[in-house]
């Protein structure tokens, strides 16, 4: 576009034929396109050209074919598949990358890291009403380094309707209620107001279920507390219900941003904190307030960011953690079962401030650095006296379940350069240092080229290397048998090495083919006796994904990906718990202007255990929704959906000695959603 | 000297002048006829290229849309410009539209520019635009250009001119010096009148007068001292090299000499001749007398007609008589020597002195003074003059030592000089002495005490043996039959448990103290014990009794693992060769950390012992050792001090 | 930053399904620049209102009311210093007695596209598309977002409709289809 600007006046100079009146225009027109092209990059219009793979989900079309929650729409992406544990956190796994780890994905919320301090999940965010949503973007691979963050696996970018510049109006609104099986309800709105430079964004969601799904038996049956405590084994209906609202601000005013979010999360405690069963009440909260202030001023070729923030997440749980008459050592019966309450507060301060040059030549420089300081400023431990007895025993200060003085630093410096060598070629090179406490520091290269031979066909290769330090749960967890922290882990790290051949059909219709290949070192988990978090094992990953999509005639779409791993760990063992095959997609048909039809369909292929693990591979299964939608021209839409319409078996896997019959999933259940907008 | 270099320093700075003048002129018109021309058109070739640039893409797009009447009205303004004398478009070969500028150029030459129009975002060639660019500005530089080079060619040649003028007039009082230098002699100096009005020139000129009555003197001084200090430098090296080799004294070859000598020599006859009582010479007559003794047995020494005569030292001459001697001969000859110097007389001032002196020889293959010197040695000792070297000696030393430990054993046996000793074994885990080793000691008469190592292994071989052994467990047994808190271990070798009588001894003496269950037994690995059916025997027998088995310097030997379960050990003690160094050789520390791991395994209780110091314990308690032993914890006893406590314990424990 | 707000801001709804929404505003705002670029545009409308015609499907007739609503909203019913007429027409009702200064073609099939674009021929004005590919079928202007944004110019359709600014043909990308 550089190019345009030069050329131009010249032109005129040179022609001068009817610049007079017209001048003014031409000049407007190129400013606009110039502006267009830069927008286009932020809103991932144009990411075939984007230097790093990924797919981007538009929420009202996610929607449209009744996906619900931004868990349901991670679902649909090429190459990620869900897993969960035994309390049910959830995360998304990419390319069959470490399923034991949970910070390996990064969720950001309108550009701000919302993943929990504690264990660096975002299970708390999986369940956000898609209406909230207003694009996905999922980066598999490690990603650009533009902003400083440390993708591994991939990083997940919902962007919501706070974004500017693609408002459909200065002061639009819209309200939605939802209601479904489990006794699922909903209610949420969201509002934007512009005045003059002044913009505000709130959007607001409540939500709640009474799932229960069935379970067991549990961890008790597998001998793993002991042969007298087997027979205190259950089968029973595992607690997944959720309380759930959220309140998230967006303030502008020049070239300032507030952006704010209060989280507030509860849910049952599922599979149990120690593998037993838990109580229909027992409960984990883990509610999450953020906030922070982005000055981002545009002068000439810079573009700058300076921000800071805060973010407090905390983990709290309430639950009878094992059955009455459990023994837990000679002499030690705990008569009425072992109740416990942990909790813990922690805190993080970040700093970051990062700009953007392109003055110099077809070059665009990127540059920044990151703080953060975490610390833990809450612990709480109390639960049965833990040496027999029925009383409850203060254990917060004599026995803490995680080290309550625990402290972390983050330092991190970045550089990125792109390069467009011509219309067609562009490169990119970046750097990205980073030091935190305890750990080596990490030195993480990137590489990119992204080549268009023509307006149809598109070639990308990258190499780039990328590290996750261990999560707090990793590393601080103390005084617990289920879990042992580690001080002395190494971050993980991962090069990998990607292809993909993009071929761009029409407006909305391409065929995208991604090759991968994954060197995973120093994997994060406690699969071992003494349950303590070690860097295990390696992994070799490699794989491939095609993603198309296509109109067929005016009024259907189609789109479809199929992903393929496989993987090694520790030289010759198969990739566990990963599933080799998966195929998903989704065909729309438009009856007329107020009338569609939506079937999704995903299939999950069988997944090997891991080593040691004698039970015979999980099965795969295959799940269609169908959703029927109405709009009309003032933004009414009401939709019907039926999920997992064939009630098929969906399991996510468990680790060996907990529940052996792994973790079962909703079978078909039904939601009904009304949207309004004004 | 050359020819060359004799060429005036004046023609060759005007030759320098001349070069270089030549060198900056032909590459200021190599520069302006390849570069500065060439820059100049290529500036306006540029700048006609600009505006080609500028002009293309648009004719291209009109072109390539056809619209002739575009393609016209931009050619039309192009022509218009300043510079431009024409413009031609051509569409392939042929000229479809060409326009001139109606002002003329002054010269009427043009730069022509042809570029290439191609298809608007593509490489297909649409046509080509020729553009006739006006000269006029090329040709007025140039012109420019040319007469500023005369300028400086004209300047060139008149500064070379005057550089010449003036190097030759400075520099001519300088050739003419050394014109008259030329023919210089130190001998006969040429006489220099001051001619130059220079005063630098003038100053050399005075100088170099001075100069040449200088170096005549000094030429000539030089010439003497030569001569005298050469014969100087002669003399003395003589001397000292003399000195180096020669006994000042007697005027012999001296011990040196003797020393490089004797490295070449084979078969012959080497003897020490020393003179009795020399001592007494210089007592009784003074210094001065034995020198003067010195000096005469030298002189009849060289006078008998050896092969070689030197003064070793003091009063000690060495012969050599390089001939092939037997015992007899050898020793006739020595006599006919010794009775020679009997005879002789010596004197000093009034005094008559007589002298006799001892002789040691050796006329081994290879004779050597060492040899001589014991010889000589044993003829003092066994008071006889003269004495030959026998290799026999050494092997009779050793001999008359075994004699004189039995016969000691045998009377310590008598006199109840075989004593028990005790070290402390001490326990890291139950953090006391929990035991002693039984040591055996021999006293001699005069009190000093000898560890069994000097002599046990030749008391093995004699039947005084199985009597220590009893004597060491009767002694302890008795003394631990009381102390029902300690054990004590005793050391057994094969000898002793294939010796049924001590066995049986052993037994009788358990049984009659109670000391079954605090008795251990130290077996020595390195004795292959698992090679005896009676080892194991002994051990099972002993271990029904209660008694406990120890593998002593475990890890020396081949560590047969194996028989440490068959034989059901209690305890391993780890050789002290492992544990000296432990603290600083990760080496032995592997070796030891295994045999440690494994003893544990088994059951097998594990004793350090040589602990010397801290670290050494230190180590040993962090690698799981049980029990240390060793003169850091305490040194070995007599039993009846055993039980006063140390002063202070070491740090480790 | 505020520029590119306002840049894409139109009416309040919500484009409809198998649009690009972002493409659609951005066309929305660019075409009508375009127009103003032609050769002598003042001199060639005086005063007489200047009309562009979006052309759609049946089905997209809420689409094609809320694109013409959008211009509108930008450009404030004037283009240039001249009057500026926004419609819209189905592909069945298009025909030459329909008068245009330029067609904005949204989705339609190959026999619908065809069928405007010989329309618009006849009368000399140029046709720009939502879609690049139906430049195939006679279309002269698409805008697409690749890398950059890039205004595609359909040569052989050139013939057909009015000259524009030499400036204008020195940033589009010419193909002939």
């Amino acid at each position: 576009m550089k190019k345009l600007f030069m050329t131009l006046p010249l032109l005129l100079l040179g022609g001068g034929l009817h610049a007079s009146e017209q001048t003014a225009s031409i000049d407007s027109l190129i400013d606009e396109m110039n502006k267009i092209s830069r927008l286009a990059e932020k809103v991932k219009l144009n990411e075939p050209y984007q230097p790093y793979i990924v797919t981007v989900y538009h929420g009202r079309e996610m929607e449209r074919i009744g996906v619900t929650n931004l868990k349901e729409a991670l679902e649909l992406v090429p190459g990620v598949d869900m897993a969960t544990d035994n309390v049910d956190n959830k995360r998304a796994i990419f390319r069959g990358s470490n399923p034991y780890a949970y910070g390996q994905s990064r969720l950001f919320i309108d550009g701000i890291d919302v993943d929990d301090l504690f264990t660096d999940g975002y299970d708390g965010y999986l369940s956000m009403p898609i209406e909230m949503i207003k694009r996905i973007e999922v980066t598999r691979g490690p990603g650009s380094v533009s902003d400083g963050y440390n993708a591994y696996a991939g990083s997940i970018r919902v962007i919501t309707y706070a974004e500017k510049g693609l408002r459909s109006d200065l002061n639009e609104g819209r309200i939605v209620v939802k209601g479904g099986a489990y006794s699922y309800e909903m209610g949420g709105f969201l509002k934007n107001y512009q005045n003059g430079d002044f913009s505000l964004h709130t959007q607001f969601y409540y939500q709640r279920d009474h799932k229960f799904l069935p379970a067991g038996p549990d961890a008790l049956a597998t001998g793993f507390y002991g042969a007298p405590n087997i027979a205190l084994s259950r089968n029973g209906e595992a607690p997944l219900w959720m309380k759930n609202h959220m309140l998230q601000l967006t303030m502008g005013y020049k070239d300032v941003t507030v952006r704010a979010g209060s989280l507030y999360y509860e849910k049952g405690s599922a599979y149990g904190l120690n593998g037993a069963l838990p109580e229909p009440n027992d409960h984990v909260k883990g509610p999450q307030s953020y906030a922070e202030a982005d000055y981002h001023p545009t002068t000439g070729a810079w573009e700058l960011h300076v921000k800071a923030g805060w973010k407090d997440s905390e983990f709290k749980s309430y639950a009878h953690l094992l059955p009455a008459g459990f023994v837990a050592g000679p002499g030690i019966v705990y008569d009425d079962g072992f109740y416990g309450e942990h909790e813990a507060k922690l805190r993080r301060f970040y700093q970051t401030s990062y700009g953007d040059y392109s003055g110099f030549g077809s070059h665009r420089f990127s540059m920044g650095y990151y703080l953060d300081y975490t610390q833990t400023y809450k612990v709480v431990t109390r639960t049965t006296d833990k040496y027999g007895g029925t009383g409850i025993v203060d254990y917060s200060k004599s026995e803490p379940f995680t080290d309550p003085d625990a402290s972390m630093r983050t330092k991190r410096l970045f550089l990125q350069d792109r390069f467009s060598y011509n219309e067609n070629l562009s490169m990119q090179a970046g750097l990205n240092v980073e030091k935190v406490t305890r750990m080596k520091t990490q030195y993480n290269p990137r590489l990119s080229i992204v080549y268009q031979s023509d307006d149809h066909n598109i070639y990308k290769a990258i190499y780039s290397r990328s590290s996750r330090t261990p999560s707090w749960q990793e590393l601080f967890t103390i005084n617990n048998h289920a879990r042992v922290g580690n001080l002395d882990l190494d971050p993980e790290t991962v090069n990998a090495f990607e292809a993909a051949y993009i071929r761009k059909m029409g407006v909305d219709a391409f065929l995208q083919l991604n090759l991968f290949y994954l060197l995973n070192d120093k994997q994060i988990d406690n699969n071992n006796q003494e349950h303590q978090y070690r860097n295990a094992s390696d992994s070799k990953i490699y794989g491939a994904e095609v993603e198309c999509k296509t109109p067929i005639g005016l009024n259907d779409t189609l789109y479809m990906n199929y992903s393929y791993v496989y993987g090694q760990e520790n030289g010759d063992d198969p990739l566990a718990n990963s599933a080799r095959h998966m195929a998903k997609g989704y065909y729309l048909h438009q009856f007329n202007d107020a009338l569609d039809l939506a079937l999704v369909g995903k299939y999950v292929g069988s997944k090997t255990r891991m080593k040691g693990d004698n039970r015979p591979k999980l099965d795969s299964y295959t799940t269609l929704d169908v959703t029927l939608g109405f709009h009309d021209n003032d933004d009414l839409n009401i939709r019907l959906s039926v999920q997992n319409i064939f009630d098929a078996d969906v399991r996510y896997p468990s680790v060996p000695h907990s529940y052996v019959n792994d973790y079962p999933q909703e079978g078909r259940h039904l939601m009904i959603t009304l949207t309004k907008g004004f | 000297m050359s020819n060359k270099s004799q060429r005036s320093l004046s023609t060759t700075l005007t030759g320098y002048v001349a070069i270089m003048g030549i060198v900056i002129l032909s590459a200021t018109f190599f520069l302006f006829e390849h570069y500065g021309k060439k820059v100049l058109y290529d500036i306006e070739k540029e700048k006609a290229d600009l505006i080609t640039q500028m002009f293309a893409p648009q004719i291209g797009v009109n072109l390539y849309l056809g619209m002739e009447d575009r393609v016209i009205e931009v050619l039309e303004q192009l022509v218009h410009q300043k510079e431009v004398a024409g413009v031609n478009l051509y569409r392939g070969s042929e000229k479809i539209h060409s326009y001139q500028n109606e002002k003329k150029t002054d010269t009427g030459d043009v730069i022509k520019v042809l570029t290439p129009i191609y298809q608007p975002g593509g490489t297909r060639q649409l046509g080509k635009l020729e553009l006739l660019y006006k000269s006029d500005n090329y040709q007025r530089m140039l012109t420019q250009l040319t007469r500023m080079l005369l300028i400086f060619i004209v300047a060139l040649a008149f500064f070379y001119l005057f550089m010449v003028y003036l190097i030759r007039r400075r520099l001519y009082p300088l050739k003419k010096l050394a014109n008259s230098l030329a023919n210089y002699d130190a001998q006969n100096p040429v006489s220099i009148e001051r001619s130059s009005q220079d005063r630098e020139i003038g100053q050399i000129e005075e100088a170099v007068g001075t100069m040449q009555e200088k170096i005549g003197e000094y030429t000539e001084k030089l010439t003497h001292m030569n001569e005298s200090l050469y014969t100087q430098v002669e003399e003395k090296t003589k001397a000292l090299w003399e000195q180096l080799y020669t006994d000042s004294l007697t005027g012999l070859p001296n011990r040196k000499a003797m020393m490089e000598d004797l490295l070449r020599l084979d078969t012959a006859l080497l003897a020490i001749v020393n003179i009795d009582d020399f001592t007494e010479i210089n007592d009784l007559y003074g210094h001065h007398a034995g020198d003067e003794i010195l000096k005469q047995l030298g002189a009849k020494l060289t006078s008998m007609g050896f092969d070689k005569v030197y003064r070793a030292s003091g009063d000690e001459y060495v012969i050599v008589i390089k001939k092939a001697f037997t015992s007899e001969s050898a020793m006739i000859e020595l006599k006919r020597l010794r009775e020679a110097i009997g005879r002789s007389k010596f004197a000093f001032e009034e005094n008559q002195i007589d002298l006799r002196v001892s002789i040691g020889a050796s006329i081994e293959y290879v004779p050597t003074i060492e040899q001589a010197d014991m010889a000589l040695k044993e003829a003092r000792k066994q008071r006889v003059p003269l004495m030959l070297f026998s290799p026999n000696w050494r092997l009779e030393k050793r001999y008359k030592e075994n004699i004189e430990w039995i016969s000691e054993i045998k009377s310590a046996l008598k006199e109840g000089r075989i004593v028990t000793y005790g070290q402390p074994l001490y326990d890291l885990r139950q953090k006391r002495v929990k035991g002693y080793e039984m040591l055996m000691r021999l006293v001699k008469r005069d009190g000093t005490v000898v560890s069994p190592f000097h002599f046990l292994p030749l008391a093995q071989k004699t039947h005084y043996y199985p009597e220590m052994t009893r004597r060491v467990v009767e002694q302890s047994c008795a003394y631990f039959a009381d102390r029902k808190d300690l054990t004590f271990s005793i050391n057994l070798s094969v000898e002793d448990i294939l010796n049924t009588e001590t066995i049986e001894f052993i037994k009788t003496k358990i049984e009659e103290y109670h000391v079954s269950n605090r008795i251990i037994f130290e077996l020595l690995e390195s004795e292959n014990i698992e090679l005896y059916p009676e080892v194991a025997a002994f051990v099972e027998e002993m271990k029904n009794l209660g008694c406990q088995i120890a593998i002593d310097d475990f890890g020396t030997g081949y560590s047969n693992f194996s028989y440490l379960m068959t034989l059901k050990v209690d305890f391993l003690k780890i050789d002290g060769s492992l544990i000296k160094n432990i603290h600083r050789d990760r080496n032995l520390e592997v070796i030891a950390e295994t045999i440690i791991d494994f003893a544990h395994k088994l059951n097998i209780k594990t004793v350090a012992e040589f602990v010397s110091n801290d670290q050494v314990c230190h180590k040993a308690h962090q690698m799981g050792v049980d029990i240390v032993q060793g003169y850091h914890i305490d040194e070995p006893k007599p039993l009846n001090e055993l039980e006063k406590p140390r002063e202070n314990l070491p740090v480790c424990l | 930053m505020r520029l590119i707000v306002s840049l894409l801001i139109l009416a309040h709804a919500v484009w409809a399904y198998n649009y690009n929404d972002i493409l659609l505003n951005v066309q929305s705002r660019i075409y009508p620049k375009i127009l103003l670029l032609e050769e002598n545009f003042m001199q060639r409308h005086q005063n007489r209102p200047v009309v562009l015609t979006v052309v759609h499907e049946k089905e997209d007739d809420g689409i094609a009311a809320q694109v013409v609503q959008k211009i509108n909203e930008i450009y404030g019913k004037k283009l240039g210093d001249l009057p500026f007429v926004v419609e819209n027409i189905t592909f069945d009702d298009i025909d030459t007695h329909h008068r245009s200064d330029a067609y904005y073609l949204l989705k339609g099939s190959e026999e619908d596209i065809k069928k405007a674009v010989q329309v618009a021929r006849k009368q000399k004005v140029p046709v720009f598309v939502y879609d690049f590919d139906d430049l195939a079928y006679g279309g002269t202007i698409a805008l697409t977002v690749r890398r950059t944004t890039v205004i595609y110019m359909n040569r052989k359709a050139m013939p057909w409709i009015p000259r524009f600014n030499q400036a204008l043909y020195a940033i589009v990308r010419f193909i002939d289809v």
